[in-house]
C-alpha cells in the first residue's frame, strides 16, 4: 500500500539546513492501522505531510498503491490527495461557511457537481458517525467531537483506500477521543482502509495494529501494539 | 524592477521610514518602542498592503487639491487678465451689452474722476491655413489718448512710433500690435499679415508692432493683440460703441463715493464697479460647478479613508495576538489607542504629502480639459499655469491627515478593547459571523441618516448653493455605507446560489467567505459602493440633462440648418456675423427662411444672464416652444406690440418673476421696462434667459449683429446642397460652421460630454482608490484564511480553483458594490437633479434611468474587481500546503 524508501526531507540551506527525516525506509500494508508516535520535532509530522503527498521528499521513493508520487505535478498531486487519501486535522478544519453535510461533500465538489448519489453517500456517512440529525447544522453549531466526525466523514466521501490522520484526538476531551478511535477502527474495519495516524497519545497510538516511533528524522521503533505497550 | 513593484517598494519604504523615524523620536516613551516593536514589523511585512493605503489617501488629497487649484488658477488666470487691461482703474463704467463713447464726457466731468479711457474686448481665433488656430484676445484702446497711458503699460517698441506719426497706423481698421508671446509662437515679424475672423469674415490684419510680456501682455496668458478702439469699432461692427470705461479716481478721493457719483450722473443702464468684481462675478458663475466637482472630490477623499480604516482595522485583527500578549505585559489600554491613532496619523501624514505633489501633477493635467470647458459654456479664459496657492496645500495636508486620523481613531478603539486573554485562544480558521436577528447598531445609524437627509432636503439654499442638497447627499451616501452590511446578506441570498451555480464550488466557497468576515468586507464594499454611486449619480444627471436638452432642440429648434461664426455654437467662443448677411442667406437657392438669433451676456441684478433676440414670428410658427406660463399666440402679439419678453424657466425661478412681472433692463437707451408675458423651458444658459423679438432688440441695442442664422428648407429640399451653396459662398470667408440639427445635438452631447470629463476622472479616481481597497482587503482575507487555503489544497483544491476561488470573491465584491451602488447613485440622483441642480440653475430637469452608466458600471466594477483579485488570488495559490496548514 505505502512503501518509503530511503526517504530524506530537508529544509534550509547552509548552516540553516535542518534534516527533518534521514532515510526513512518504511513499508505498510492495505488496511493496516498505523500510528506513529515521536516527540515534538523528531520528524513524524514531516514523514505525515510526505506520506500524505502534501509535500515532496528530498531524496528517495514514496509509492502509494504503486503509484510513485515524488515525481508527480502539483496538479497531479492534489488530485491524488483528492481520489486517494482522506486527511484528518487535529483541529477539524471544517470550513464555517458550509453546512455539515456540504463540508462532507466538499471534496466531491472539488471533483464535479455533487450528484444525488453523492448528496446520499453524504448523509449515509454522517449517519454513520453520528450526526444523521445534524446535516444542516453550520460548524460553529457543532461540539468538538461533532466536528471531528464531519471531518471523518468530509475524509471519506471519495472512498479513499488511504487515510491519514494528525492528532485527531489531540482537541477532544478523552471520552469523546476514544469515541473518535473507535470509529477510525471501525472504517478500517468495515471498508478496508488504510489508517496513518501521528499521535502524542499512547493510549491512542495503541489502537492501532502496529506502532511506528520516529526520533530525530529516523524510525526508532517498529512493531505491533502489544510489543511496544510490552516495552513502554 | 516592474514600475508597479518599484512605486509599492517606494511607498512602503516611505511609510517604514516615517513609522522608524517616528519610533527613534518618541524613543523615550513607551510608544517609540511599541512602534518599534509592533507597527514597523506589522507594515514591513505587508508591503504591499501599505503602499496601496498610502497611495489610496495621496490619490483623494490629489484629487481634493488638484479640483481646488484648477479652479483657483482658472478664476486667477481671468483675474490676471481684467488687472492686465485695467491695468490702474479704480472703477469701470459697464452697461447692457455696450453703449455709446460719448458717455466717456459724461464720465470725464463727474467729480472726483481722473481719467477715463474706453476699452472693447472680443475673443476671435486666428485663422491660419490648414490650423485649428488659438483664440486671440482683441483689446481696442484709446492709446493715442492721454488718458489710456495712466492706466496700462504696454511694453511696445515700437508704439512710441506710432504715437508720434499714428496717421497710417490709424488709416486702416486692420492694423493691429500684437502679443510678444504669440507673435513668437507663430512666427511672425513685423508688418506680416494675420488672419483674424471679424464679423464681416476672414480679414487679414497687419501687425505693426508687439506688445512685451509684462502689464498688458499677460492678458489672457498672452495670447492678445491690441487695436486702437475706433478701428475695432470699425472692424466688428460695433458702430460707435465701447464695451467699458476704465475710470481712476483722483486722489485722495474716496471711490465709493466717486462710484456714487458717477451712477448718478449716467443715470439707469450703467453699472459702475470695481474691477475685481468681475473676477467675483466668473467666480460666482462657476460655483456650481466646483461645488460639484468639490463634492466629488470630497468622495474621493472619503473612499480613501475608509482604505486607512480597513488597513488600521486589518492590522488590529491581524496583530490581536500580538496585542493580547502586550497587554497581558502591562500595556495600557491608552497607550494601544495611541499606538494605533498614532499609525493613522502617520499614514496620513506620507499620504497626503505625496497627495498634495500628486495634486499639482493632476491640476496640471485637469487645468486644459476645465479651461475648455468653461470656455465653451461660459466666459473665455486662456489659463496655461495652475496657479500654486500654499495655504491651499497646507488646507489640502492638514485636511488628509485630519481624515486618516478619523478613520483610524475607530480601528484605534476597538484595539483599545482587546482582551488580553480571549486573544490568546486562536482556532486558525476565522470563524463566521452568524446573522444577526432585529436592527443592529449600523442600522439604527442607517436610519438617523436617512430622517437627516430628509430634513437636509427641506433647508431653503444658503448664499444661492443648496447647503441642504450637498449634505442630503453626504448623508445618503452614509446610510448607503451604514446598511451595507444588510444589504450584502440580501444580495448573497440571490447571488451566491447564482455563483455556486455558474463557478461551481468556488463560486460556492467565494459567496459564503463575502458574508463571513461581515465587518471587513461592508467597508471593502462600502468604499468601492461610493465610487459606484458618485459615477451613477453623475450618470443620472447627465442622462437626464441630455434627454431634457435634445428634446428641447427638437421642439424648439427645428431649424434645419445653424450658421455660426470662429465656433459651432454661439457661446462664448464666436464671433458675431454681420446682419446683412440675412439677405444673402435666404436669397440662396432652397432657403424658404432664415431667422435671426442674437445672444448677448447680460447682467442682471448682479447676475451673468443672457439676452436673446430672434424672430419671434418664424420661431413661434416653426417650433413647438414649451409654455410653463403664458402662450404662444398672446407671448407673439405682446412681443411685437409691448414690447413683451419671455423669460426661461430658470430665469423665473432665479429672480422670482412669472408672467405679469415687469424687468427693469438697463438698455444703452436707458433703463426701460419689459413686461414678462411668458414663461419657457429653455436651456440656453444656466443662468437664465431673457428672450425678446429682434425688432425690439435690434431697436433698442442699436445691434444688429447676428450670432446663429437658423435656415429653414422646405421639405424635401437638398440640405446638403443648400449647405455647399452656403460653405462655397460664404464659408471660407466668414470662418463659418454650419450644422444641421443633428449635428447641433451632438455638438450639446459632446460639450456636455466635455464639461464632465474632469467629474468623470474624479469618479474614476474614487473607483480606482476603492479597487485599491479590494486589493488590501483581499490580500489580508488570504492572510487570515491561509490555513483554511492549506486545509482546501490538503483535501484537493487545485492551485487553479484556489485562483477561481479567490477572484470568484473579488468579483462578487464588485457586483455587490455596483448593485448596491446603482441603489443608492439613483437617489443621490434625484438629489442631485430635484435639489442641487434645481437649486444651482433653476432647471426642473425630470429624472431619466442612466441605462448607459448603470450598465457600465455594472460590466466595468466587477471587471476591475476581479482584476484587483488576481494578485491576491495568485498569492492565495501559490501558498505551500504543509506552512499554510501550520499556520496560526
Amino acid at each position: 500500500m505505502i512503501r518509503l524508501e530511503g526517504v530524506t526531507k530537508t529544509y534550509g540551506e547552509g548552516p540553516n539546513r535542518v534534516e527533518a527525516l534521514r532515510g526513512v525506509d518504511l513499508h505498510i500494508a492495505p488496511a493496516e492501522f498505523v500510528s506513529i508516535m515521536g516527540p515534538s520535532g523528531s520528524g513524524k509530522s514531516t514523514l505525515l505531510n510526505l506520506v500524505s503527498a502534501l509535500d515532496r521528499p528530498t531524496g528517495g521513493k514514496i509509492t502509494i498503491e504503486g503509484q510513485d508520487i515524488s515525481t508527480l505535478t502539483d496538479d497531479a498531486l492534489t488530485l491524488f490527495r483528492r481520489r486517494r487519501i482522506g486527511l484528518i486535522f487535529q483541529f477539524f478544519n471544517l470550513l464555517p461557511t458550509l453546512d455539515a453535510l456540504h463540508n462532507v461533500l466538499l471534496p466531491v465538489m472539488l471533483e464535479r457537481e455533487a450528484r444525488g448519489e453523492d448528496v446520499e453517500r453524504a448523509r449515509g456517512l454522517l449517519e454513520q458517525v453520528g450526526l444523521g440529525k445534524r446535516t444542516h447544522h453550520r460548524i460553529h453549531q457543532l461540539s468538538g467531537g461533532e466536528m471531528q466526525r464531519v471531518a471523518l466523514a468530509r475524509a471519506l466521501v471519495l472512498g479513499p483506500k488511504l487515510l491519514l490522520a494528525d492528532e485527531p484526538t489531540g482537541n477532544l476531551d478523552s471520552h469523546t477521543g476514544e469515541a473518535m478511535l473507535a470509529l477510525l477502527k471501525g472504517v478500517r474495519d468495515q471498508h478496508g482502509t488504510t489508517i496513518v495516524m501521528v499521535t502524542h497519545d499512547r493510549n491512542a497510538a495503541l489502537v492501532a495494529d502496529r506502532q511506528v516511533r520516529v526520533k530525530d528524522g529516523t524510525i526508532v521503533e517498529d512493531g505491533a501494539a502489544a510489543r511496544l505497550a510490552a516495552g513502554a | 524592477m516592474n514600475p508597479l513593484r518599484w512605486l509599492g517598494e517606494s511607498l512602503a519604504f516611505l511609510i517604514l521610514g516615517c513609522l522608524r523615524g517616528a519610533a527613534l523620536l518618541l524613543r523615550p516613551w513607551r510608544i517609540g518602542r511599541l512602534l518599534r516593536t509592533v507597527s514597523v514589523p506589522h507594515f514591513g511585512e505587508h508591503k504591499i498592503r501599505t503602499s496601496l493605503t498610502v497611495l489610496g489617501i495621496a490619490l483623494g488629497v490629489a484629487v481634493l487639491i488638484a479640483v481646488v487649484l484648477v479652479n483657483r488658477s482658472i478664476v486667477a488666470s481671468f483675474g490676471a487678465t481684467i488687472d492686465s487691461v485695467s491695468g490702474k482703474a479704480n472703477l469701470q463704467v459697464t452697461g447692457g451689452g455696450g453703449f455709446e463713447e460719448e458717455v466717456v464726457e459724461k464720465v470725464r466731468a463727474t467729480p472726483g474722476v481722473f481719467k477715463v479711457a474706453p476699452v472693447l474686448t472680443q475673443t476671435t481665433p486666428v485663422r491660419l491655413p490648414g490650423q485649428q488656430g488659438d483664440q486671440l484676445l482683441l483689446v481696442g484702446v484709446d492709446f493715442l489718448g492721454e488718458d489710456d497711458e495712466y492706466f496700462r503699460e504696454y511694453q511696445s517698441g515700437e508704439m512710441p512710433a506710432i504715437k508720434d506719426d499714428p496717421i497710417a497706423f490709424l488709416n486702416s481698421s486692420t492694423h493691429l500690435i500684437l502679443g510678444r508671446k504669440v507673435a513668437d509662437r507663430y512666427g511672425f515679424k513685423l508688418h506680416d499679415k494675420i488672419p483674424i475672423v471679424t464679423p464681416e469674415g476672414v480679414r487679414e490684419f497687419e501687425i505693426w508692432g508687439f506688445v512685451g510680456d509684462e502689464g498688458v501682455g499677460r492678458a489672457f496668458g498672452g495670447d492678445l493683440a491690441i487695436m486702437y478702439y475706433q478701428a475695432m469699432q470699425v472692424a466688428f461692427g460695433r458702430g460707435t460703441k465701447v464695451d467699458r470705461l476704465d475710470v481712476a479716481v483722483r486722489e485722495g478721493e474716496d471711490v465709493a463715493a466717486v462710484a456714487d457719483r458717477l451712477e448718478a450722473a449716467l443715470g439707469p443702464g450703467f453699472e459702475v464697479d470695481r474691477p475685481e468684481r468681475r473676477t467675483e462675478r466668473v467666480s460666482q458663475l462657476l460655483s456650481g460647478l466646483n461645488a460639484g466637482l468639490m463634492m466629488a472630490s470630497l468622495v474621493a477623499l472619503l473612499v480613501g479613508m475608509f482604505l486607512i480604516y480597513n488597513t488600521i482595522s486589518i492590522g488590529v485583527v491581524q496583530r490581536k495576538k500580538e496585542l493580547g500578549i502586550l497587554r497581558a505585559l502591562g500595556t495600557t489600554r491608552r497607550q494601544t489607542l495611541a499606538l494605533f491613532t498614532l499609525e493613522g496619523l502617520l499614514f496620513g501624514v506620507v499620504g497626503s504629502a505625496i497627495g498634495v505633489g500628486l495634486g499639482i501633477v493632476l491640476a496640471k493635467f485637469l487645468l486644459r480639459s476645465m479651461t475648455e470647458s468653461v470656455s465653451e459654456i461660459y466666459v473665455q479664459i486662456a489659463a496655461t499655469d495652475v496657479h500654486i496657492d500654499a495655504p491651499l496645500l497646507v488646507g489640502g495636508f492638514v485636511l488628509g491627515v485630519l481624515g486618516a486620523l478619523a478613520a483610524a481613531l475607530v480601528p484605534a478603539r476597538e484595539a483599545m478593547r482587546v482582551s488580553p486573554i480571549e486573544t490568546l485562544r486562536t482556532s486558525g480558521i476565522v470563524e463566521s459571523q452568524g446573522p444577526r436577528r432585529g436592527l443592529t447598531r449600523a442600522d439604527v445609524v442607517a436610519l438617523l441618516l436617512v430622517a437627516a437627509t430628509i430634513g437636509f432636503l427641506q433647508l431653503p439654499t444658503i448664499g444661492g448653493q443648496p447647503v441642504g442638497g450637498f449634505s442630503a447627499a453626504m448623508t445618503t451616501t452614509l446610510a448607503g455605507a451604514m446598511l451595507t452590511p444588510r444589504l450584502i446578506r440580501l444580495l448573497m441570498g440571490g447571488l451566491g446560489p447564482l455563483a455556486a451555480r455558474l463557478l461551481k464550488v468556488q463560486g460556492r466557497l467565494a459567496a459564503g467567505n463575502l458574508t463571513r468576515d461581515l465587518t471587513r468586507n461592508s467597508i471593502t464594499i462600502g468604499a468601492l459602493m461610493i465610487g459606484v454611486a458618485l459615477s451613477v449619480s453623475i450618470g443620472t444627471f447627465m442622462t437626464s440633462f441630455q434627454r431634457s436638452a435634445l428634446d428641447w432642440i427638437e421642439q424648439t429648434l427645428p431649424a434645419d440648418l445653424f450658421v455660426t461664426s470662429a465656433a459651432s455654437m454661439a457661446n462664448a467662443r464666436n464671433v458675431p456675423l454681420d446682419g446683412a448677411l440675412r439677405e444673402q442667406l435666404a436669397a440662396l437657392p432652397g432657403v424658404e427662411n432664415v431667422e435671426a438669433v442674437r445672444i448677448l451676456e447680460y447682467t442682471y441684478q448682479g447676475r451673468a444672464v443672457e439676452l436673446l433676440s430672434s424672430q419671434f414670428e418664424i420661431t413661434v410658427k416653426r417650433a413647438r416652444m414649451t409654455f410653463l406660463e403664458g402662450d404662444a399666440d398672446t407671448a407673439l402679439r405682446e412681443m411685437l406690440q409691448n414690447e413683451a419678453v419671455i423669460v426661461s424657466e430658470n430665469f423665473a425661478r432665479r429672480f422670482g418673476v412669472g408672467r405679469g412681472a415687469v424687468l427693469t433692463l438697463d438698455t444703452p437707451d436707458g433703463t426701460r421696462q419689459f413686461p414678462v408675458t411668458a414663461v419657457i423651458i429653455d436651456y440656453t444658459s444656466d443662468q437664465g434667459v431673457i428672450a425678446m423679438d429682434r425688432s425690439v432688440y435690434t431697436r433698442v441695442w442699436n445691434d444688429t449683429l447676428v450670432d446663429t442664422f437658423k435656415l429653414y428648407v422646405p421639405p424635401g429640399g437638398d440640405l446638403e446642397a443648400v449647405r455647399r451653396r452656403i460653405a462655397d459662398r460664404f464659408g471660407e470667408k466668414h470662418a463659418l460652421f454650419v450644422l444641421t440639427n443633428a449635428e447641433v445635438k451632438q455638438e450639446v452631447v459632446a460639450i456636455l460630454e466635455q464639461a464632465f470629463v474632469v467629474m468623470h476622472a474624479l469618479e474614476l479616481v474614487a473607483i480606482i482608490i476603492a479597487v485599491l481597497g479590494v486589493v488590501n482587503a483581499l490580500l489580508a482575507s488570504v492572510l487570515d484564511r491561509t490555513r483554511e487555503l492549506g486545509v482546501l489544497r490538503a483535501i484537493g483544491m487545485l492551485r487553479r480553483q484556489v485562483q477561481r476561488m479567490v477572484m470568484a470573491e473579488a468579483g462578487l465584491v464588485g457586483l455587490t458594490s455596483t448593485l448596491i451602488g446603482i441603489g443608492v447613485g439613483l437617489v443621490l440622483g434625484v438629489i442631485l437633479l430635484d435639489y442641487i441642480n434645481l437649486a444651482q440653475t433653476g432647471w426642473y430637469i425630470p429624472f431619466r434611468l442612466p441605462l448607459g452608466s448603470m450598465g457600465l458600471t455594472l460590466a466595468m466594477v466587477p471587471i476591475a474587481a476581479v482584476v484587483a483579485g488576481w494578485y491576491p488570488a495568485r498569492q492565495a495559490a501559490a501558498l505551500p500546503v504543509t506552512s499554510a496548514l501550520e499556520y496560526e
